[in-house]
């Protein structure tokens, strides 16, 4: 038995409250934003993420550690059928959390650049809203309560497409 | 003899364009060789002539070099006839200015005017990167004013403005910054409002640089993707507003005795921030990232702080960039009724779902399916048209290129037919990319939908689909700016002779044609086009004539008449792997194929039989032959590569390919076998004859009902084969016949039964594994069983297993262990999978085996 002598390289994340995530490098370069700083060189010691909190920052890691895992699709290789629907569950399974932690691991996922995952929640946030009334989606999205707009322009704005408010 | 020779070359000539010019931009400050290299020669002359850079520095080129030797006032007099003559002299040609650097003093109008004109001239060459310095502006003359021309460069990306001011009509007037990412203003009035009607005009804005500016003491930036903003001294500025989610850099130097009042809450990704009430003497350059560091968690917290008051929940998803919340949108494009709420949720959302740029208006999928059931047909429709007219114009007034037009609807009468029109025109010129038009039912009384001449400018165009939409009525000799177009797909329109050529002459990166259904042509011509990589023409047009001449040519498709073969000429396209034809026989066919010697996937679906067939070719992966009687058919295989050949006795008429694609994994020679109607005997011999002949196949599939009392009669010596598929199964008293036939003939080391829910699976599994063991009399049998990836030692736990209620298929191997043992593999899976899969997992199993 031969040891490898390739250890994988380790990654520290460092979240807003301090905490530390060691990961594999090749979970930590599903995010563009971290494999831009490690082909800089200058992701030495700890990536301190000072606007992602642990809760959001272990559920990203958990995303990412499954996405690495998982075969990429290559032109010629065969797509692995099995693998694809095992990923897709696991999409189903991970989105299944509150609004406030979607809202967190997208804007995470923004900041970090992970297009997969925001793609993720955006479709996840889509599909809770669709069908709502305005009020619904408002309460759903936590709509800035300043930014709503003038009562006649929201009435003028519900009359001129009068069927779908109803 | 050489050394003379290449003395006189002048291989620095010979070089391209951007080389030379890069030489000329080291000249820049140097003038006076620079002004020699125009004279060296012809090409140097119109190298000079040509350099989109413009650099117009009284002081840093002019003075500097010249004032050792001239005065002062024959250097300036030098310098605006200098920039009078490159102005011209350049304009003259019809190319686009990169770069316009003026940095000069106007000292009378006559060369103000002069100014205004050179600035106008450029602005409307492309430029991208602007910087005017004006510097001592007598008392008698106003401050150089720069015209309206400069509101719709949409070109530009980087602003540079120091004693020139801005155009009057400013606020309120149409900006199309819509490529501007810095902005920098220095010792200039600014109107009150015109910053954050600049900022909002300008959606890629990344950095504002604003220093000794006035005029103004509001400075609001409403929500934008700005990430740096810099506010040096000498502006009195009352209050700072600023919505920037992904700022990350701000500096203010204030006043010494008012402080602003500072609004930037939403500025969460701030990392550095610099404040100083000092005026002048600016120490912010020495700020190290730490301090930064160190400023921005403080700011964070109290701004954190704030909003806690303020706001009791924050709204996060507002606070994201505009794409992700587009992409949000466009999962909803379907569902229209919530798409149409979004808007109304709140300003932010009003103002995203106005300049969504993906337009998507499709009746049926969209809103006949989600309002039928409460609304009466017409009444979707009226609605469905006020919508789209209402989206696009909303979407037209503001200054955002769009993206995405895709429109399926009905035209029924004139007045719709003119909204259209009216709206493709609009989005066409808002730099559109993606065009997919499909018009159904269109009314006797009505002509068909003509796309006006705008679409022949539309340069930005990647793709381009139209169902039922006729093309513009003077395209052919028309200026047709396709220069982006990448896919070109046309159905059910007609096409003037003539058309096809032009169209792929004019879109010069066009890399897929796709046409069906179209009329109105009897010639298919592409003149030398080097992008060229698919061409696919299906049913519906009657061709007489096909010339492509596309070297990188990779794939072509045609679906011909059944009585009749076009006259086909590709003999250029030697890159071509994929070949897939319909119809009746071309010409010579073996001659025309052995002009693609990288041929790969080859079908052809013939509506008559042909003689023979030669294939001589080492990378032919595939082959498809449909349609040839294979008792008078002479087929002559030498093609070491094949991998599958799929043979069906009757003409299909189409092209439908599935089995074409690449698997690498494939085990060599594989033979599916389809007849329209009973297998009889003839055929069968004819097939182990080939089969003898081609020794390459190992695997045989029958499809459809084999007739077993032909395949009785016959008395051929067994033919070993690796693998046999069968996929018609019946009850017992059919099937136990047919499998006695197969087995005896074929001798397969491995089977595959595909069963049915109305077949007795038992009684099935059980014959053919005792059928399977008497073939072998001899030696010992062990046997392993599994389904899916679960083990079974023996039959009976096998087939006390569910089964899968509609179908399922088994597999048998057999497998010699050692010289004398015998094994017989059995498992069961549910059919998700193709051949292909199936004999990957058989190569699976064999390996195990083996240990």
């Amino acid at each position: 038995m031969s040891t490898s002598s390739s250890s994988s390289k380790k990654i520290v994340l460092k979240s807003a409250d301090n905490e530390t995530f060691e990961i594999d490098e090749i979970v930590a370069l599903e995010s563009q934003a971290i494999k831009n700083m490690i082909e800089d060189e200058c992701a030495d010691n700890v990536i301190p993420l000072g606007n992602i909190d642990s809760k959001t920052l272990s559920k990203i890691i958990e995303y990412c550690k499954k996405h690495a895992e998982s075969p990429k699709k290559d032109d010629n290789a065969d797509i692995d059928e099995k693998a694809v629907e095992d990923l897709k569950s696991f999409d189903a399974e991970f989105a299944k959390v509150d609004m406030p932690l979607i809202q967190d691991i997208l804007m995470a996922a923004n900041f970090l650049n992970i297009d997969n995952l925001i793609g993720l929640m955006c479709r996840t946030i889509a599909d809770r809203i669709k069908g709502k009334t305005p009020e619904e989606i408002r309460k759903i999205l936590n709509i800035n309560k300043n930014d709503l707009l003038s009562p006649e322009q929201e009435a003028k704005a519900r009359e001129e497409n009068s069927w779908a408010f109803d | 003899m050489n050394e003379n020779t290449i003395d006189t070359t002048d291989r620095i000539s010979m070089l391209p364009d951007f080389i030379l010019h890069h030489i000329l931009s080291y000249l820049q400050k140097d003038i006076k060789t620079r002004v020699r290299m125009s004279v060296l020669s012809k090409r140097w002359f119109t190298l000079t002539a040509s350099f989109p850079i413009l650099y117009f520095h009284f002081y840093r080129a002019w003075f500097r070099q010249m004032s050792r030797k001239y005065d002062y006032k024959y250097i300036r007099e030098m310098f605006y006839k200098y920039v009078d003559h490159t102005v011209s002299r350049f304009c003259d040609r019809n190319i686009s200015a990169h770069t316009l650097n003026i940095s000069a003093d106007i000292m009378n109008l006559e060369q103000k005017e002069l100014f205004g004109r050179y600035l106008d001239l450029f602005l409307g060459k492309g430029l991208h990167v602007m910087d005017i310095r004006f510097g001592h502006d007598p008392e008698y003359l106003s401050m150089f004013r720069l015209s309206n021309t400069l509101l719709s460069a949409s070109s530009l990306i980087s602003l540079t403005l120091y004693k020139c001011e801005l155009p009057s009509s400013l606020i309120g007037g149409v900006v199309k910054f819509k490529s501007l990412k810095l902005l920098s203003l220095a010792k200039l009035p600014i109107e009150e409002g015109a910053i954050e009607y600049l900022t909002k005009s300008s959606p890629v804005l990344e950095e504002i640089f604003l220093k000794c500016c006035y005029g103004f003491k509001t400075f609001c930036v409403k929500r934008h993707n700005l990430q740096k903003v810099e506010i040096y001294h000498g502006i009195r500025l009352e209050r700072i507003d600023v919505d920037a989610p992904n700022l990350s850099y701000f500096l203010l130097e204030s006043n010494k005795e008012k402080a602003p009042s500072l609004f930037m809450g939403s500025c969460k990704k701030l990392t550095t921030f610099c404040y100083s009430r000092i005026a002048g003497g600016c120490p912010f350059s020495f700020i190290d990232s730490k301090l930064g560091k160190r400023l921005t968690r403080r700011d964070a917290a109290s701004s954190k702080k704030m909003n806690e008051n303020t706001i009791d929940t924050t709204d996060r998803i507002s606070m994201l960039p505009d794409f992700i919340l587009h992409y949000i949108l466009s999962y909803l494009q379907k569902d229209i009724k919530t798409r149409v709420r979004m808007s109304v949720l709140s300003k932010r959302w009003f103002t995203l779902t106005a300049s969504f740029p993906i337009l998507y208006f499709h009746f049926y999928r969209a809103w006949f399916r989600q309002m039928s059931r409460k609304y009466d047909y017409k009444y979707i429709r009226e609605m469905f048209y006020k919508y789209v007219d209402h989206t696009v114009s909303r979407f037209c007034e503001q200054n955002i290129s769009a993206h995405t037009l895709n429109i399926s609807g009905d035209i029924m009468n004139l007045e719709q037919k003119e909204l259209f029109g009216r709206c493709l025109d609009l989005v066409l010129g808002k730099g559109l990319q993606v065009m997919d038009i499909r018009f159904g039912h269109d009314p006797e009384y009505l002509s068909m939908f003509r796309l006006s001449n705008t679409l022949l400018s539309a340069s930005s165009l990647t793709s381009l689909t139209l169902y039922k939409c006729e093309l513009p009525s003077s395209l052919i000799g028309g200026v047709v700016k396709f220069k982006s177009l990448k896919l070109l797909s046309l159905a059910k329109l007609p096409i003037e002779e003539g058309v096809i050529e032009y169209l792929t002459k004019s879109s010069p990166v066009l890399e897929e044609i796709f046409l069906k259904c179209c009329y109105g042509f009897k010639t298919f011509c592409v003149k030398r086009h080097h992008n060229l990589q698919k061409v696919e023409i299906y049913r519906g047009i009657r061709l007489e004539r096909i010339d492509v001449d596309a070297p990188n040519l990779s794939y072509f498709l045609l679906e011909s008449d059944k009585d009749k073969a076009p006259s086909l000429f590709m003999g250029s396209c030697k890159k071509l792997t994929t070949f897939c034809y319909s119809g009746f026989p071309l010409k010579r066919l073996n001659d025309f194929l052995s002009n693609f010697p990288f041929i790969e996937n080859l079908y052809l679906d013939l509506s008559s039989h042909i003689n023979n067939l030669k294939l001589s070719n080492q990378f032919l992966t595939t082959l498809r032959l449909n349609s040839c009687d294979l008792k008078e058919f002479d087929l002559c295989l030498c093609t070491p590569s094949l991998l599958l050949f799929e043979y069906c006795d009757f003409f299909s008429g189409s092209c439908v390919v599935s089995l074409l694609r690449k698997d690498s994994s494939l085990l060599n020679g594989c033979m599916k076998w389809v007849t329209a109607g009973p297998l009889d005997i003839l055929q069968f011999q004819k097939l182990r004859q080939f089969l003898e002949k081609n020794s390459i196949f190992k695997l045989l599939k029958f499809e459809d009902i084999i007739d077993v009392e032909v395949l009785k009669l016959i008395q051929f010596p067994p033919y070993e084969l690796e693998h046999v598929e069968l996929d018609c199964i019946f009850e017992i008293p059919v099937y136990a016949p047919l499998l006695d036939v197969v087995l005896c003939c074929c001798r397969p080391r491995s089977l595959t039964l595909e069963l049915d829910n109305y077949t007795d699976i038992g009684d099935v599994v059980e014959y053919t594994y005792e059928k399977l063991l008497q073939q072998e009399d001899e030696g010992q049998t062990n046997i392993y069983f599994s389904k899916d990836e679960q083990h079974f030692s023996d039959l009976n736990s096998l087939l006390k297993t569910p089964f899968h209620p509609s179908s399922c298929k088994i597999t048998f191997i057999k497998e010699e262990v050692g010289l004398s043992n015998l094994s017989v593999m059995t498992e069961v899976h549910k059919v998700t999978s193709t051949l292909e899969k199936w004999i990957l997992c058989l190569a699976f199993w064999r390996s195990r085996c083996n240990i």
